[in-house]
């Protein structure tokens, strides 16, 4: 208990022995003091803003103005300080603030990205715009109705499938190291719903099109080494428009935040749905060739 | 009490339905199918005119966005000029050399009968080179960005180095 109080004594860089009172006292105060004669730096954030509870209501956007000095780093930061300080009203999704619940899946400035992962441009002179995942229904503000998405990745059964349900629960089914290495970049989807909402196919035909990112799960559980329904999952996608609607344009790849370090840039729905495409001309080949 | 309550708001139950009564005793939720979440999403938002957000004319544009709807485009207007030109060579009076000279007749400066040219010359060599970065992307190569990028420029480069040489022969 001594140690915590020494480090946090030494973290306000005061003395670690007591000296008397009023020193200690004009110390704090010569760095607070110190604080406030920093320039506020104001940023803009014009955000988009619908009511379902005012009838008549039309989508707007609202501007607020933030002091960056008195806000964390990023977006989601700026959200929850609006909320708490400025409009209570303003609506959004948001868990875990750490990148890996995608609740706070949102578009700003442009692109899908999860506000808990973004930093706030520091450029003062532009606004920070913030609108919900394109092309979906609004329930409110910034929350866009996910039903479809979640109704979608339910279609591709993304569990394992077995032939023989019997062993269930027994042992574990094995894989190799190699096997293993196949679901890296998969695996890792928080299904936050940026990729597909960035696709101007997903926008156009969110009906019928199951989009980048529960293409990737459907490719994540064919490539499983320890799932037995392969083709079954393949042929699922057999006709003009779960699959095929993919014209590569790449927006998916581009906009996933799962993002984690320099060296690592986000998961790629895009190469998978290029492997879907290839393991789809010739798996009709293969069960032929086993007849 | 409170499980059959949920159960029954969960379901948007109507009680007259016969075979509900199962729920009395058993109390086990009846799931929904993808199909039927799919459906009852649609139906939902139709009916409370909930606003679309918007997409197109907020979201940002990026080199292989624009490259990609280019792709398109040269693809839907050279199908169209081949078609077009087809037809009127079904269609027309006349044989090619007639049109060939009513064409030379006409005065127009050589800036013009260029630039004719270039608008020619660029959406096949566009196309042509993008569909070779479309087969690339077939076997499944070059998909991570950078390499999109590069792919990208790469296609943007020789089709105006194409075009221009094909408009000055």
């Amino acid at each position: 208990m001594y140690v915590a109080t020494f480090a946090s004594l030494s973290r306000c860089s005061v003395l670690a022995f007591r000296p008397p009172a009023g020193l200690l006292v004009s110390l704090r105060y010569a760095q607070t003091a110190a604080a406030a004669a920093v320039q506020p730096r104001i940023k803009k954030f014009q955000v988009y803003r619908w009511d379902p509870d005012t009838p008549g209501d039309k989508p707007r956007m609202q501007t607020y103005e933030i002091d960056l000095n008195l806000c964390g780093p990023m977006v989601l930061d700026a959200l929850i300080k609006i909320k708490n300080e400025m409009d209570s009203t303003l609506t959004f999704r948001r868990s875990c603030r750490e990148g890996i619940c995608g609740s706070c899946a949102m578009n700003i400035n442009g692109g899908n990205t999860l506000a808990c992962l973004d930093k706030i441009d520091s450029n003062l002179s532009k606004p920070t715009k913030i609108y919900p995942l394109p092309h979906m229904y609004v329930v409110k503000d910034l929350v866009p109705d996910m039903s479809n998405f979640y109704a979608q990745y339910k279609s591709i059964e993304p569990y394992l499938k077995k032939r023989d349900d019997s062993k269930e629960g027994k042992e574990q089914y094995l894989q190799s190291v190699e096997d293993r290495q196949k679901l890296d970049g998969l695996y890792e989807c928080i299904l936050c719903a940026c990729c597909s909402t960035s696709c101007p196919s997903y926008w156009w035909n969110a009906d019928k099109y199951l989009g980048p990112a529960v293409l990737m799960q459907a490719y994540r559980w064919m490539i499983d080494s320890r799932d037995e329904f392969t083709e079954e999952r393949l042929s699922k996608l057999q006709d003009p428009f779960s699959l095929y609607r993919c014209h590569t344009i790449m927006n998916c790849t581009r906009t996933c935040p799962k993002v984690c370090c320099g060296s690592c840039p986000g998961l790629n729905p895009g190469k998978a749905i290029a492997e879907i495409k290839k393991m789809m001309a010739t798996y009709k080949e293969k069960k032929a060739a086993a007849v | 009490m409170a499980l059959l309550l949920r159960t029954l708001s969960r379901q948007g139950v109507c009680l007259s339905k016969p075979h509900y009564h199962v729920l009395y005793r058993q109390a086990a939720p009846m799931g929904t199918t993808a199909k039927e979440e799919m459906n009852k999403f649609w139906a939902k938002n139709s009916s409370l005119n909930r606003p679309m957000s918007p997409h197109i004319t907020i979201y940002k544009w990026s080199i292989p966005m624009m490259m990609s709807i280019t792709h398109r485009g040269t693809g839907i207007g050279l199908s169209g000029a081949i078609s077009a030109f087809a037809m009127a060579a079904l269609i027309l009076p006349g044989n090619y050399t007639h049109y060939l000279d009513l064409i030379h007749s006409l005065s127009v400066g050589p800036f013009l009968i260029g630039l004719a040219k270039f608008g020619i010359a660029f959406p096949v060599s566009y196309h042509t080179y993008n569909g070779i970065r479309h087969l690339y992307w077939d076997i499944g190569k070059g998909f991570k960005i950078p390499e999109v990028y590069r792919t990208g420029y790469t296609v943007i480069g020789l089709s105006v180095i194409t075009s221009i040489a094909l408009t000055l022969m």
